[in-house]
């Protein structure tokens, strides 16, 4: 709540002639905005300039934004609505990691009987974003909205332009697709 | 009950979005059933994994700069709302309704004696010999077809939004 507050009056005062005060936006929610890109385009400079025309189209439209969802919600809507345009004209494919590139990347992560508990989380933590590359594009950006970027079903259901009914089937799909890359690939790391 | 029953069940429970009855089977199912326990412990493991995977992918530093660089040539849209004017849409589609009461209208007027209110051709036989009528259905036709228009340009301003 006191984000959504705090990201209002930032609008409002970009609204009213302080143009400048739109870097703080920026500077917030570029992470998100650009982990979201790459679920659709995992090229890291095309997802960059992509991510760039997603905030250049959410200062033209900033008058429309009324403050009856959250701001992020209202932003990862146009992510959504300029990547899948993008990809309407490139037709472009995901490139899975090669297997050679996943093993070369899980070695750093062998748990020995010794291991600190943080360095374990961590390891755990990063194997979830690597086995996260495996998804197809669709289940991964549910899966990165849920979780990354905390979105409830709702408001995913209003990014995606679909049924809150169909954003659960959906999440549901991924989650499976995620365990079985997990349970096949990171056995060990899952505890 | 097939596995994927009891994960779709398991999913809603640890997502806090089922209702009290169901919450409270699903309890009583965990509290009793192993394979429940079983499938409930895989599934908080990686619910909780990937509630912790909180990295994200940082962009270039010079990210913003280019941003506030791109925005600078352009300027903040006037809310859509100011130029599509749902008053407007309205007022087009009432003309359009009216003229075409006004037509059916001047058809039962006009109708043969003794023909009742069916519809028949004939009722319309003389309605495009009177250019009173042809210049109202124009009006209908044109009247339509602002009103297909406007609600176009604001489905594309919608879409674009």
């Amino acid at each position: 709540m006191q984000q959504q507050s705090d990201d209002m009056l930032l609008i409002q005062a970009i609204l009213q002639g302080q143009h400048n005060s739109y870097a703080q936006l920026v500077d917030k929610y570029q992470a998100y905005v650009f982990t979201l890109v790459l679920r659709y385009v995992p090229d890291r400079p095309l997802a960059e300039e992509l991510a760039q025309d997603v905030f250049m189209k959410a200062f033209r439209c900033l008058a429309d934004f009324k403050g009856n969802s959250k701001f992020s919600t209202w932003l990862y809507t146009i992510v959504n609505t300029t990547c899948l345009s993008h990809l309407r004209k490139k037709k472009d494919e995901t490139v899975l990691l090669a297997h050679e590139q996943i093993s070369a990347h899980l070695d750093q992560f062998q748990s020995t009987d010794n291991a600190d508990d943080r360095l374990k989380q961590k390891a755990r933590e990063s194997f979830i974003a690597t086995a996260m590359r495996y998804l197809p594009p669709e289940d991964a950006k549910i899966i990165t909205l849920f979780y990354q970027l905390e979105q409830s079903v709702d408001e995913i259901g209003k990014v995606l332009g679909i049924t809150t009914a169909n954003v659960k089937v959906k999440l549901f799909r991924a989650r499976q697709k995620l365990r079985e890359i997990i349970e096949t690939k990171f056995r060990n790391e899952l505890v | 009950m097939e596995p994927g029953n009891i994960e779709l069940q398991l999913w809603e429970y640890i997502d806090g979005i089922c209702d009290a009855g169901k919450k409270a089977h699903i309890e009583y199912m965990l509290s009793t059933d192993p394979q429940w326990q079983h499938v409930f412990q895989q599934l908080s493991a990686l619910h909780a994994s990937s509630k912790a995977e909180k990295e994200l992918e940082q962009p270039s530093m010079r990210f913003t700069k280019n941003v506030m660089d791109a925005i600078a040539q352009i300027s903040i849209a006037a809310p859509a709302r100011r130029y599509l004017n749902s008053f407007v849409i309205r007022l087009i589609a009432a003309c359009f309704v009216l003229s075409i009461a006004l037509v059916l209208g001047y058809a039962i007027v006009t109708r043969p004696h003794g023909s009742g209110l069916a519809f028949t051709p004939d009722i319309f036989a003389g309605l495009f010999s009177s250019n009173t009528i042809n210049i109202l259905i124009s009006v209908n036709v044109i009247t339509l077809l602002l009103l297909v228009d406007t609600l176009l340009r604001k489905r594309k301003v919608f879409r674009a939004n």
